[in-house]
């Protein structure tokens, strides 16, 4: 099934009198449960994408179409909506709600969705087992690593079980080590339960993690592959 | 609910300082109301005692244009009809008059008040100040009491006699011989210079009236009730040919006195509230601002910039409220210390205080309705409120995006 479908993006920033083209004409679609990356050098885009999908702002020129729905042409308060419902969001730093505890940080969707005590408290709790914090439940963000803060989005991204992760590189302010482990998590996360996750990162090792990879240039998609295909076709590309 | 304390406490020294800002605003507030109720209170008090009671019954037209001819002469009818009126305390009956007062060395214009020299309230008034000689005795109708002042002109003591001069009460000049009972000293120029007593008895003789009087002091339980005795009395008394005047109208200084005192105590609570609300203001936009990322990452999470503006609201009702708490107890404080022991201004004046021509203790005492303080809790949380509201409004409005690139 078609999770995200774009057709035609462009996103024009405007700075001062300056235009800049963020996107210019991206055409993708994600089958649900993929496992996909986007890469590409700084400035090419990767975040403006993300965002777009994850209709946290609007896009110049194009639609999107989340499980069928346009999201383009929603209001803000829709907007909201879908997002707390339908989408999990890992950002790549400051992603935790300081004065919440670890526990109550992945809470925080299923509160705002006003799900009962008990059933919340058994869903987080099973989460943050699976994302490898058990114990840790009761823990600031400042009494946690870099790493573990990043466990705890990916369980709140996950505890509505949304239709499509999108992660912002959520690898960029660990250390190698930590951040394939967070990504092979994630792999594991997509593996059990299915979930369709749309990361952007510029590591070449968690691309080699990824079952496909878009590489984005300029705003465009210079390449997309998908793993089983040709991996020379890949890096042949300039 | 839980986060908005909880976010109070992140930044617990600007939270304090907050606190103790508004807390302090509202402790100076509530002394300051205190000292200011309970000095215009003391003030009034005094006014009354010295003058013609909470509520006066005079002749009709008398206060517009007394004069010695104005008696209401059954004033049996009168006392009849104050019998068991609520918060009437005391009511005393007196003549009062102007007159000419000479010795052999001098003569001086005075007022005189004639009263039975009976009763404890009227005399509580002038014997605490006596300097020599006595107070007048029941009976005796030829006695005097003089200032010092006034006994210093005459060049007169205790035992001396002296010749009162005035009109009377069928228009025609007439004089009564007294001997000076008493001398007092009062401090206050106006009364020790100027203010003689003598015995309804005499007066009346002085007068050439057989009976009569011509004001009655009505004095309630306190000056709070005037209002709800006024109409009591006016409606019992209002066959009569009198007028019943509260102590507003007979002492309209006094009156203005304490409103423009009062103004001006309105005009420095007023800067008390702006200094507090700027400093809510103040740390409340700090702290949205510092977050701004954080709330662009829960507005992207799919939190209601609604919710997000109930939360910053709620957070600014907490620290009010907790600030009152704080700012309550230190005024409670302040206010008994005053109410107790006092606020002491005698080194301050060399002289006593006379304002509106009422002696002034030199010794504040706070006083504080509940209505005051209930008044001044509603205004300073409604301005914290207030206060609270733009940083709210700004936090909802914020672009998720935004806010979670911004460096
Ligand atoms: N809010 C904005 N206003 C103006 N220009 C912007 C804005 N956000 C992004 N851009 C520009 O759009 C282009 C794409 O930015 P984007 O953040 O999507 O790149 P990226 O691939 O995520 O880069 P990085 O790897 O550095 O995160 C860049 O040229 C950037 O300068
Ligand atoms: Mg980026």
């Amino acid at each position: 099934m078609e999770i995200v479908k774009v057709e035609n993006l462009r996103k024009i920033y405007h700075q001062d009198a300056l235009e800049i083209q963020a996107l210019s004409g991206i055409n993708l679609s994600l089958e649900s449960g993929e496992f996909t990356v986007v890469a590409g050098p700084s400035g090419s885009g990767k975040s403006t994408l993300l965002n777009l999908i994850g209709g946290l702002d609007r896009p110049t020129e194009g639609r999107i179409l989340l499980a069928g729905e346009d999201i383009t042409r929603l209001g803000k308060g829709r907007l909201s909506h879908l997002r707390l419902n339908k989408i999990g969001f890992v950002f790549q730093s400051y992603n935790l709600i300081p004065v919440l505890t670890a526990y109550e940080n992945a809470e925080f969707i299923l509160l705002l969705q006003g799900m009962p005590y008990q059933k919340r408290r058994q869903h987080v709790m099973e989460l943050l087992e699976e994302v490898g914090l058990k114990g840790l439940e009761n823990r600031r963000p400042y009494e946690m690593s870099g790493g573990q803060q990043q466990r705890v989005a990916v369980a709140r991204a996950l505890a509505s079980n949304p239709d499509l992760v999108l992660a912002d590189e959520p690898t960029a302010n660990l250390d190698s080590k930590t951040g394939l482990a967070l990504i092979d998590m994630m792999l594991d996360m997509n593996k059990t339960r299915g979930v369709t996750f749309l990361i952007s990162t510029h590591d070449t090792r968690v691309m080699d993690k990824a079952r496909r990879v878009i590489l984005l240039r300029d705003g465009q998609i210079s390449s997309d592959v998908r793993i089983g295909e040709s991996l020379a076709q890949n890096s042949a590309s300039p | 609910m839980k986060m908005a304390s909880r976010n109070l406490w992140r930044n617990v020294r600007r939270t304090l300082i907050t606190m103790v800002a508004i807390g302090l605003g509202l402790a100076l507030a509530m002394i300051s109301i205190g000292l200011g109720d309970g000095g215009h209170e003391q003030m009034i008090e005094s006014g009354v005692r010295m003058g013609a009671g909470h509520i006066t019954v005079q002749p009709l037209g008398y206060q517009k244009n007394p004069s010695n001819d104005k008696i209401i002469t059954d004033d049996a009818l009168i006392m009849e009809a104050l019998k068991d009126i609520p918060h009437v305390r005391e009511v005393s009956s007196r003549i009062v008059g102007k007159g000419l007062i000479s010795s052999a060395a001098n003569s001086s214009g005075i007022a005189f008040r004639a009263v039975d020299p009976g009763k404890a309230r009227d005399k509580s008034l002038l014997a605490p100040h006596l300097i020599s000689g006595d107070y007048l005795a029941v009976g005796e109708a030829g006695s005097i009491l003089i200032g010092e002042g006034l006994a210093q002109k005459l060049k007169v003591s205790v035992g001396k006699k002296v010749v009162l001069m005035g009109q009377d009460a069928s228009r025609e000049v007439s004089s009564a011989l007294f001997r000076v009972k008493g001398i007092y000293k009062t401090g206050v120029s106006d009364l020790d210079g100027y203010f003689c007593l003598i015995s309804l008895k005499g007066a009346r003789q002085f007068l050439g009236l057989e009976q009569g009087i011509t004001q009655v002091a009505v004095y309630l339980d306190s000056q709070f009730e005037v209002e709800k005795a006024l109409p009591i009395l006016r409606s019992r008394l209002g066959s009569l040919p009198v007028e019943v005047l509260p102590w507003q109208e007979v002492m309209p200084d006094l009156l203005r006195f304490v409103q423009l005192d009062d103004a001006g105590n309105y005009l420095f609570l007023g800067i008390i509230l702006v200094i507090v609300a700027l400093g809510i203001l103040n740390t409340i936009l700090m702290s949205v601002l510092e977050r701004t990322r954080e709330f662009g990452m829960m507005l992207a999470l799919g939190l209601s910039p609604h919710f997000l503006f109930l939360m910053i609201i709620f957070e600014t009702t907490l620290l009010a409220l907790l600030s009152m708490v704080l700012g309550g107890g230190l005024g409670f404080g302040g206010h008994h210390y005053f109410a107790t022991v006092g606020l002491d201004l005698t080194g301050l004046t060399p002289e006593r205080l006379t304002l509106a021509g009422t002696i002034i203790s030199p010794v504040l005492y706070s006083h504080l309705r509940l209505m005051r303080i209930f008044g001044l809790l509603i205004i300073i949380f409604l301005v914290t409120l207030t206060t609270g509201l733009y940083p709210a409004v700004k936090a909802s409005r914020l672009a998720p995006v935004k806010a979670i690139y911004q460096y």
